[in-house]
């Protein structure tokens, strides 16, 4: 368990090295946030008045600490735009960030993973080659201006989904994932692509192997031995892609819910970017990067359980 | 094994990409760098002689400014991949040496596993606006990480090999090893890699600058185009076609060529296509 | 994966239909920018006015559709003889969405704090002639200026001269209180403000129940909303090039109104090489303000001569000092000295108008040799940076106040105006309560600007409202930033 505890460990060391970076960059490089709160003709006294209620005159240290205890203590400070409580903000447009991004890698993996098999299975046939080239072609498309594309389609010519964004779970779930449905999609098909691609030789690889022929040389049917043990054994490496993967769909999300004008995380932080909120882009910042290195250890934690023979190298 | 294939998609990686880049040079050569003069009264104009492409809102040559935008958004992608490659192989070839350097450099590719160019531009942005430095910076340290991952893992393959070894006892240090046998031995992954890097570097490029956290006006910019183009969609889709299908075009061509060098170059050491990015 | 998208498709189809057949006591109005607070004292935001004046928030008097003062929290008032005494009488019965009475106190207190030392309020200056203000009983106030003040009763209409409770005054910004029709509901940061109908309204009742203004800074996803119906208008649309999409829509209209939206392109007139008029000249005949009304206006505009909007009372139709003549423009910069190659900034707020402004801008000045660095700001940078300490060589801006020509007698004013002559004109301006008088003066005055041009003012352009057709009683003409819903109804 050694490795385990190792890898465990290396990630939340990577964790407080993000978070001082994080600091550094939105709360030492930027100067004064007072004359971007008090503006026009602030004086001196209501400077400082305004420093000492955020707590600016304290050491960078001081002020580090402070917040990495406030963000355990889930107390993330408070908006200079809106001023309210950042937590609450995030919290809010979490329920629609994180139903766009489940939504997209359930559609990704759903559709990713059949056509890599379906490709590996038939190698080197027409129809390998012409589902290889179409997957190259959906990988290099800029997923938003599928998403544009697929607004155009769907929306406002057939007008299968609603054009205007997502409104929230108010109107019931129903509505909620139609209006989550054709972001998703646009999110996924790149990412299906990728996971198709890399399927298609992990599952190539995995038909090479000895265990896989010694198999079919017990008698086992070729289509047991693929269902039963190779694409099983085919789908480990492509856990590990997930991982690897994560930023990108982040990064695809928050372009995506721009795109479509959900009010989720990704335009939460562009909205702050753009008005030079900024507690909220270091917070939500962190988040994000917390929520993907805590996924990617849960990730290699699962693919270790799942395959011992990894136990000993790093994920 | 589809080695048939595998010409064909250099060819046709190559083909796509000289079509493309070919005349966004010239085309940027010819406006000096500087977006097309804007003719307001001719805005709209439909595809003509004198405008291939037809004209945009502000009555710029379409054309023109789709391929000074391809040239611009391919020189920032180009120049971040050429620093990250450059960068990434140094500190993946100490990292493949080990020792407690290498342990520090392999935990710096898991932090930026954590940081994807958009959230790097976006505290950029927040903290000293945009500009193309920023721009490329964010891709560069994101490219970093996945550069060091691939070129240990390449080095460390080779460095156990005999003559690695031989070469060692013979007196050369680790430094000369590194140069004189390592490099030359892993240079067809790093090539094939860059180009792959390429295509994700133009993506990444073009949705920070439609995001508004790429590089500022006024070069033209194929992220922004499309990012000014949008309202456009139903009145004139044309002009929101034209800048995403050359996106795709030179992402596609990136991959295509990637793809034939790794079958070109790489065959003594790969038998499969896909790796992990 | 088909058959899903049919079935969700069919399902909403059913959701649409059945939400139409109710009769409607809700609407939801499309702004572009979302405020950053909803208190109007504190910040110079034009988002913050749309949802909240005469909405949650009124003032002693208001501004009616045509621009002219009517009484509102006031129910009638006097002006002493010599133009320095205001006696107002205020409504009767009239409560703070918190319960609180309306009293001469809050009146004193929201005007005196308004023009504080340490007051916030955007237009502070109209408060600082405030003498003193006494108060004879509850119901009654005596407001006395330093020196007469034509405007006054026009100024106590604005925004920021809303009556506040010193109870909510401070947390107004997130939890506004007022007097009006509509109380505060909710506000999801990021996508909607909801108020909901005052029982307790002194005046006449709301005829809506709710109303939610959504944030929709993208036209695209503005009108692909308003054309699947999840928007019910869109007062001031953002981008007159996407109107042609409603034409044909047999739900929507677009109705063509008025507003005081003066885009200029704001000179520092304190720095070199602004400081010489003649450079400031050259700039104004460099650029061809016709193709400007055409791109940024979708050619419905018209070409401003000085800082009045068409639809002003006092407008003056000037003639055109600065036609289209980049040879003259080359001309007035050599005799000023400034060589082919100097190099200058051109700020602008992150908003299509003024992004696409000064590209446009910046390539007429490249024309006659002037290197134009365009510098995008983000609009707390902007407020900061250039309005707030005139820290800029050109920036392009739309001012949208009424009648405010007289930000050109500010001391403090970002572009650093200053003229001796305008200054006299703007005295005796507001030295006067007889309106022929003020007309004549008021010419002169944007006759002064057009001679001085301080700023090279651009264009001004019609404001387009996208509604539902059944909706009646929005404001289509905007004379302040204001989008009051009280009388806004539904018909059949």
């Amino acid at each position: 368990m050694t490795g385990l505890a190792q890898t465990i460990f290396g990630r939340l060391a990577v964790l407080a090295i993000a978070s001082v970076i994080v600091f550094v960059l939105l709360s030492l490089l930027p100067g004064d946030p007072a004359t971007v709160m008090l503006g026009l003709n602030a004086s001196p006294e209501s400077i400082a008045a305004f420093h000492h209620q955020l707590g600016l005159d304290a050491s960078p240290v001081a002020r580090y600490f402070r917040w990495i205890v406030g963000l355990l203590h889930g107390n993330a400070g408070t908006s200079y735009v809106y001023d309210v409580p950042i937590s609450g903000l995030i919290l809010e447009r979490f329920q629609s960030t994180l139903p766009l991004i489940m939504l997209a890698t359930v559609l990704a993996l759903l559709i990713g993973l059949p056509v890599g098999a379906v490709a590996a299975t038939n190698r080197g046939k027409r129809l390998d080659l012409t589902l290889m080239a179409l997957l190259q072609l959906l990988k290099s498309i800029p997923d938003f201006w599928l998403a544009m594309m697929m607004t155009l389609l769907f929306s406002l010519t057939l007008r299968w989904f609603p054009a205007g964004g997502f409104s929230g779970w108010n109107n019931g779930v129903f509505s909620g994932l139609r209006a989550l449905t054709l972001p998703a999609i646009a999110l996924a098909i790149p990412q299906a692509a990728i996971i198709a691609r890399f399927m298609r030789s992990s599952l190539i690889d995995t038909l090479e192997q000895d265990f896989i022929r010694t198999a079919r040389a017990q008698g086992y049917s070729r289509q047991g031995v693929l269902w039963r043990v190779a694409i099983p054994n085919a789908v480990i490496p492509v856990l590990t892609l997930i991982g690897i993967q994560l930023p990108v769909l982040v990064t695809g999300s928050i372009i995506v819910e721009n795109v479509f004008n959900i009010p989720g995380c990704g335009k939460l932080l562009l909205e702050a970017v753009n008005q030079r909120d900024i507690p909220v882009v270091q917070n939500l910042v962190m988040l994000i990067v917390a929520g993907v290195l805590l996924l990617n250890l849960f990730l290699s934690i699962l693919i270790r359980w799942l395959d011992p023979r990894l136990a000993g190298g790093s994920a | 094994m589809i080695l048939r294939g595998a010409p064909k998609s250099l060819i046709a990686g190559s083909v796509l990409l000289l079509g493309c880049l070919f005349p966004a040079t010239m085309a940027w050569i010819w406006h000096g760098g500087h977006a097309p003069f804007i003719d307001i009264p001719n805005r709209y104009a439909p595809p003509s002689l004198a405008h291939p492409l037809g004209t945009d809102p502000f009555g710029r040559d379409l054309a023109s400014y789709v391929l000074t935008g391809a040239f611009n958004t391919t020189a920032i992608a180009l120049l971040s991949v050429v620093l990250a490659t450059v960068i990434g192989t140094i500190l993946g070839l100490v990292g493949a040496n080990g020792g407690k350097r290498g342990w520090a450099v392999m935990s710096a590719t898991d932090l930026g596993l954590a940081f994807p160019p958009i959230l790097i531009a976006a505290m950029l942005v927040t903290a000293q606006g945009a500009s193309a430095t920023g721009e490329i910076l964010a891709i560069v340290l994101f490219g970093i990480p996945a550069q060091i991952r691939i070129t240990k893992q390449a080095a460390q393959s080779i460095l156990v090999l005999d003559y690695i070894s031989a070469a060692r006892m013979a007196g050369f240090g680790s430094v000369a090893v590194t140069i004189r046998h390592v490099l030359p031995n892993i240079a067809p992954i790093l090539i094939v890699h860059a180009s792959t890097s390429l295509a994700l570097a133009i993506l990444s490029e073009a949705g920070l600058s439609y995001l508004g956290l790429g590089a500022p006006p006024p070069q033209p910019d194929l992220g922004r185009a499309l990012a000014s183009y949008q309202i456009h969609i139903f009145d004139h889709p044309f002009l929101v076609a034209v800048p995403g299908v050359t996106v795709m075009v030179l992402v596609l061509g990136f991959n295509l060529l990637g793809d034939g060098l790794r079958d070109l170059l790489e065959r003594p050491f790969a038998r499969n296509e896909e790796r992990l990015p | 994966m088909k058959s899903a998208f049919v079935l969700l498709s069919i399902a909403g189809l059913g959701l649409a239909s059945s939400v139409s057949a109710e009769p409607r006591d809700t609407m939801s109005i499309g702004v572009s920018i979302e405020p950053p607070g909803l208190d109007p004292t504190r910040t110079p935001s034009e988002a913050v006015g749309t949802i909240t004046y005469n909405n949650i928030y009124e003032g002693l008097t208001r501004l009616d559709r045509d621009g002219h003062v009517q009484p509102l929290l006031a129910r009638a008032w006097t002006v002493s003889d010599d133009g320095r005494v205001y006696h107002f009488t205020l409504q009767d019965n009239v409560h703070f969405h918190d319960g609180a009475p309306l009293t001469c106190e809050n009146v004193r207190f929201s005007l005196l704090r308004a023009g504080a030392a340490d007051s916030t309020n955007p237009d502070r200056s109209f408060f600082t002639n405030i003498a003193d203000i006494a108060c004879p009983n509850a119901s009654h106030v005596d407001v006395t200026l330093k020196k007469p003040h034509g405007s006054f009763t026009y100024e106590l209409a604005w925004n920021d001269a809303s009556i506040l409770s010193p109870v909510s005054a401070d947390k107004n910004v997130s939890h506004p209180i007022g007097t009006g029709p509509f109380r505060f509901q909710e506000w999801q940061r990021g996508d909607h403000v909801t108020l909901s109908r005052n029982p307790d309204y002194w005046g006449k009742a709301p005829i809506l129940k709710t109303v939610t203004f959504r944030f929709m800074p993208d036209p695209l996803a503005a009108s692909n909303a308003l054309l699947a119906g999840e928007l019910d208008a869109y007062p001031s649309f953002p981008a007159p090039e996407v109107l042609s999409r409603f034409v044909d829509h047999p739900g929507l209209r677009v109705v063509r109104g008025t507003f005081p939206f003066k885009a200029i392109l704001a000179l520092n007139n304190a720095r070199r090489p602004f400081n010489d008029i003649r450079v400031r000249q050259a700039i104004a005949y460099a650029i061809d303000r016709k193709a400007l009304v055409q791109a940024g206006a979708d050619g419905d505009g018209t070409v401003l001569q000085s800082h009045m909007a068409p639809n002003d009372p006092d407008y003056a139709a000037l003639p055109d000092r600065y036609p289209y003549d980049p040879e003259r423009a080359s001309v007035l910069l050599k005799q000023a000295g400034i060589r082919p190659g100097t190099q200058l900034t051109l700020s602008y707020p992150p908003i299509t108008y003024a992004r696409d402004t000064s590209e446009i801008v910046a390539a007429y000045l490249e024309q006659v040799g002037l290197i134009v660095t365009l510098q995008p700001l983000e609009w707390p940078t902007w407020l900061g940076r250039v309005f707030g300490q005139g820290a800029f060589d050109m920036t392009v801006i739309a001012h949208t106040e009424p009648h405010d020509i007289g930000i050109y007698d500010r001391e403090s004013i970002y572009f650093h105006y200053r003229s001796p002559e305008f200054h006299a004109l703007f005295e005796r301006y507001e030295g006067t309560e007889n309106p022929e008088e003020r007309h004549r003066l008021s010419v002169a005055m944007q006759d002064r600007l057009a001679q001085d041009e301080p700023n090279v003012f651009l264009y001004s352009r019609p404001r387009d409202t996208v509604m539902n057709r059944h909706i009646s009683g929005l404001w289509t003409d905007q004379q302040i930033a204001a989008c009051p819903m009280a009388d806004v109804s539904w018909e059949p």
